[in-house]
């Protein structure tokens, strides 16, 4: 093509500009695109925090209030009549064995399923029974049943209503089946002991016949319910737990509880 | 316009209609590296306290905190050695072949693709196994052991996360595994909520006595 035939134009901007202004608007374009998904992810994630923490905090709210409603058994086991609690038991719902004006007053709360019970009867089991034969301390036995679900028989609940049967057979009676019962505790997952191995155990302690058909008929279920509730109400979490004229030890060994006493006793 | 044009450009509009963004490595790969370090201290923990009980009976694990929740009780359970060794061993090995792989992927290598399936793989059978181990601690021991869930709570992360970005890169162009993967944070949350409401009816005989 020669020189003649190009058309009158306006003059272009040279070719280096152009291109660079094309660059400008492309990367602005490009910069627009990336604000806008940043954006959109900005949402998303906004969205997804909302609807999770809402999806939560129903599933949370409803699931508590279907099995808080399901607790209606327990609640109408804290109106239990007085025919259902074992006459031998004070306020707290404890057994109490050892001096009857005490100075010092050791509260052990138990239960007949808990392993950890079973070993602070082995450790500290004779320094009780040493206090209990004296006449200073008074060793008062708060037993409760919240380990239920460590056995298909509700044997926590069984042993404790148990427990209240032999308790009009007296004080060595008792104590001799509540020391059976741990000597004879069942394992965790398992079973339970059955009502016939609760009774022969009880009747070995010494208690009369008419505890069989306590232990079968359990009149005191509702007690076991109500004095646990009464327990945890009571700043209870765990067990053993061991009060010393009503404050809580940190720990359960004979040590503990000796010292713990004795500054009691001091004071 | 020439302004026009370019927005009309058809690469730029098909990436614009296309709101998932593709899937980050670098982000996976971070993700790999803590997960995975915090799964590997609860296994590394875990192994300590049983050999600690091992050593001493009377050994109280430092997770023991009340009746429910507590290592001890569980540590001593069959389940707790389904293949004949502490099953925090199988931990070890896995958390650690994670943080590897997760530096790896952070730093911004791209391995071949067989690797991702490897870890889907291995994911896979880790969340099989936290969730037999999940139900036999719930429904057969009947306590939890508090390092055993942070075990159980990294590994579905991790494998929510795997599998879902395997699927974005076999799968590019279904916007199923691109929205899953773009919620992937909800859909934990979600299995968190399953494990923690079922651990919320499990317990709630205990449960109540706290509040």
């Amino acid at each position: 093509m020669s020189k003649d035939n190009t058309p009158k134009l306006p003059p272009l901007p040279d070719d280096g500009s152009r291109a660079e202004a094309g660059r400008a608007r492309r990367e602005a374009a490009a910069q627009a695109l990336r604000d806008q998904k940043k954006a959109a992810r900005r949402r998303r994630v906004l969205v997804q925090i909302a609807v999770g923490l809402v999806v939560v905090l129903v599933g949370v709210g409803i699931t508590v209030l279907a099995l808080n409603s399901g607790d209606d058994d327990a609640t109408v086991a804290a109106d239990v009549p007085a025919s259902g609690i074992p006459a031998q038991v004070n306020a707290d719902g404890a057994y109490v064995t050892g001096a009857k004006k005490p100075k010092v007053t050791i509260q052990v709360v138990e239960d007949f399923q808990c392993p950890i019970c079973q070993q602070f009867e082995q450790v500290s089991g004779s320094l009780l029974d040493e206090y209990i034969s004296g006449d200073v301390v008074q060793v008062q036995y708060r037993t409760i049943a919240f380990l239920d679900r460590m056995s298909s028989t509700e044997y926590s609940t069984r042993a404790l209503n148990a427990s209240a049967c032999v308790m009009p057979a007296g004080e060595d009676v008792w104590r001799r089946f509540h020391t059976a019962l741990f000597a004879n505790q069942p394992p965790e997952q398992g079973d339970g002991l059955p009502d016939e191995t609760l009774i022969s155990l009880a009747e070995q302690a010494g208690a009369p016949d008419s505890v069989a058909s306590c232990i079968t008929d359990q009149p005191y279920r509702a007690w076991t319910a109500s004095t646990t509730q009464a327990a945890f109400d009571a700043g209870v979490t765990g067990t053993p737990t061991i009060f010393v004229n009503g404050t809580k030890l940190d720990a359960f060994t004979p040590d503990v509880i000796k010292a713990a006493v004795d500054k009691a006793l001091a004071k | 316009m020439e302004g026009m044009t370019d927005l009309a450009d058809p690469e730029v509009e098909a990436d614009d209609l296309d709101l998932h963004s593709p899937p980050s490595f670098r982000a996976y790969g971070v993700a790999l590296v803590v997960l995975g370090a915090i799964g590997l201290a609860a296994s590394f923990t875990l192994l300590v306290d049983k050999i600690k009980l091992l050593q001493d009976p009377n050994f109280t694990p430092s997770c023991d905190i009340n009746p429910v929740l507590s290592c001890g009780s569980v540590m001593i359970k069959p389940q707790a050695g389904v293949f004949g060794f502490p099953n925090p061993m199988l931990g070890l090995i896995g958390f650690s072949v994670i943080i590897t792989m997760g530096v790896l992927y952070a730093s911004g290598a791209r391995p071949q693709r067989w690797l991702l399936g490897g870890l889907v793989a291995g994911s896979l059978a880790g969340l099989t196994f936290v969730h037999w181990l999940f139900y036999q601690s719930l429904y057969e021991i009947g306590a939890l052991c508090p390092w055993c869930m942070v075990v159980w709570a990294v590994t579905i992360a991790l494998s929510v996360w795997t599998v879902l970005l395997a699927g974005r890169v076999m799968r590019p162009d279904s916007t199923v595994i691109a929205t899953l993967f773009d919620i992937r944070f909800l859909l934990i949350v979600l299995w968190y909520l399953g494990i923690g409401l079922a651990i919320l009816v499990r317990f709630w005989d205990y449960w109540r006595t706290l509040l």
